[in-house]
């Protein structure tokens, strides 16, 4: 997915967002992070925060990319700083991306036991294909129930309605 | 347990109402128990096994009634006094309330205090606010543990009550016959001090109670609509009070989800309910490190249901 398609999928739910009054309760789509601080950045995290530097998206909250730094405690379970980067959490559950593969990684609560030294699980070959996959589109419903973020979804077009 | 909003629009009269009802359903049994009679009462004649079979049971039928009227008059007795207790930290944690608004601060309904329009308006003076605004945001915790030692010293009360008359009350941990253990909470790098001192007040005084105890592993650990929707709540409630004030309101939402995670007070891994009320929001590093690297190692291997006690150190 490149930069121009992510950035049409935000804007298609930001039309849809913009008719719920309660759309702040569930969903933040703030405007794109500074380029300077994105560099680097692995998984091409850098594309999204592009777009949008530090979404809420039903169940999933981002960092901003100047938080980053300050979030990678959540690493420690997983393995370290060195093998991983937190770049948000679904239900507060850290989401990652390795950073020798750029694959994200994340807590499944159906397979890992996260308090019992289980391990994370691959969900996607990088973040734009995590954001593509389970945050704009039908794979949502993997990661969470329907709430109003799936609404939403719906009521852009971006998934059918029913789930 | 109660939490800050909750004690906030708590009404102690209905507690002490209750109180009276059980007291007047003491007095009502007592006169039931007094005036009871058997049919063999009025048949001298009847005579024989069946007739001691039958005033047998009908001792015990006025035994255990007599247990009832003691069980109902201690009960309504603790929830009276409870009542009372309260009264007494309900308006305390209103008055300190009042005072903090008045000051300009902003009360989320979660108990955690945050500067107020007045003083976002005024940077260099800020981080003064902000440690006052802590310094507030414990001492309200500090009036809910209060407030939770009194409800759960009433429930302990009311649950001796009733132990006669086995109801099966309990305490979890000491049914299971494992010997308790104790595990030390010590401040960790990283940890916000405030809110870590505060976690660690929070468990102690749950570990005094006699109310932690190691969960089941391997169970489903929570429900995660229950800390989502937890999150709504908040965030649609700072939406609703600071419509009139956008960027203190941007700045209140933004700390709500990137700064700050919904915390089982109790942790769920020490047998914490998984509800809205046994949920508070903490320093996102402070609530994982208190989980991960501060409980978790600790308790780890003990079988489950072991009683857990909490030793605090090192938080100067």
């Amino acid at each position: 997915m490149t930069e121009w398609e992510l950035d049409r999928l935000v804007a298609a739910v930001r039309v849809a967002l913009a008719r719920d009054p309660d759309a702040p309760i569930y969903s933040d789509l703030p405007p794109p992070a500074d380029p300077a601080r994105l560099v680097g950045l692995p998984g091409r995290l850098g594309e999204v925060l592009a777009v949008t530097d530090g979404p809420q998206c039903g169940t999933v909250i981002c960092w901003r990319a100047d938080q980053l730094p300050g979030k990678q405690f959540y690493t420690e379970e997983a393995g370290g700083e060195r093998d991983w980067l937190c770049f948000g959490v679904n239900s507060d559950d850290p989401l990652y991306i390795a950073r020798a593969s750029g694959e994200v990684w994340w807590w499944d609560p159906q397979e890992s036991g996260r308090f019992d030294g289980g391990r994370p699980s691959r969900l996607t070959d990088d973040v734009p294909a995590f954001f593509q996959q389970y945050v704009f589109g039908p794979g949502y419903l993997t990661i969470a129930r329907p709430d109003q973020w799936w609404d939403a979804l719906a009521a852009a077009g971006l998934v059918a309605g029913d789930s | 347990m109660p939490d800050y909003y909750s004690l906030l629009v708590f009404n102690p009269a209905a507690y002490a109402s209750a109180g009276a009802v059980l007291s007047a359903a003491a007095r009502e049994v007592g006169t039931a128990r007094d005036t009871f009679r058997t049919t063999t009462a009025g048949m001298p004649t009847w005579w024989g096994r069946a007739r001691e079979g039958h005033d047998r049971r009908a001792e015990r039928v006025r035994s255990d009634a007599g247990l009832a009227v003691d069980a109902l008059e201690q009960a309504g007795r603790a929830m009276t006094d409870g009542a009372s207790r309260l009264a007494a930290v309900v308006t305390e944690l209103r008055g300190t309330t009042d005072q903090v608004l008045a000051q300009g601060f902003v009360v989320l309904p979660a108990g955690v205090v945050l500067p107020g329009p007045e003083h976002m308006a005024n940077p260099e003076a800020l981080p003064a606010f902000e440690a006052e605004a802590e310094a507030y945001t414990l001492r309200l915790e500090s009036i809910v543990a209060r407030g939770t030692a009194e409800d759960e010293a009433t429930a302990g009360q009311i649950r001796a009550a009733g132990a006669p008359l086995d109801y099966g009350f309990g305490d979890a941990g000491t049914a299971s016959g494992l010997t308790p253990v104790t595990i030390t909470v010590a401040l960790q790098e990283g940890m916000s001090k405030a809110e870590a001192r505060s976690k660690a007040a929070q468990l102690k005084l749950l570990s005094d109670m006699g109310a932690l105890r190691k969960t089941a592993s391997g169970e489903k650990w929570r429900d995660r609509t229950v800390t989502d929707s937890y999150r709504a709540y908040v965030l649609g409630q700072i939406q609703r009070r600071y419509a009139h004030n956008p960027d203190l309101q941007a700045a209140l939402m933004d700390r709500v989800r990137r700064t700050m995670s919904p915390d089982h007070r109790q942790e769920l891994q020490l047998g914490s309910p998984d509800t809205w009320s046994a949920l508070r929001f903490l320093d996102r590093e402070t609530n994982e490190r208190f989980g991960f690297r501060v409980i978790r190692p600790q308790i780890a291997s003990l079988p489950n249901g072991t009683p857990i006690r909490v030793q605090v150190t090192n938080f100067d």
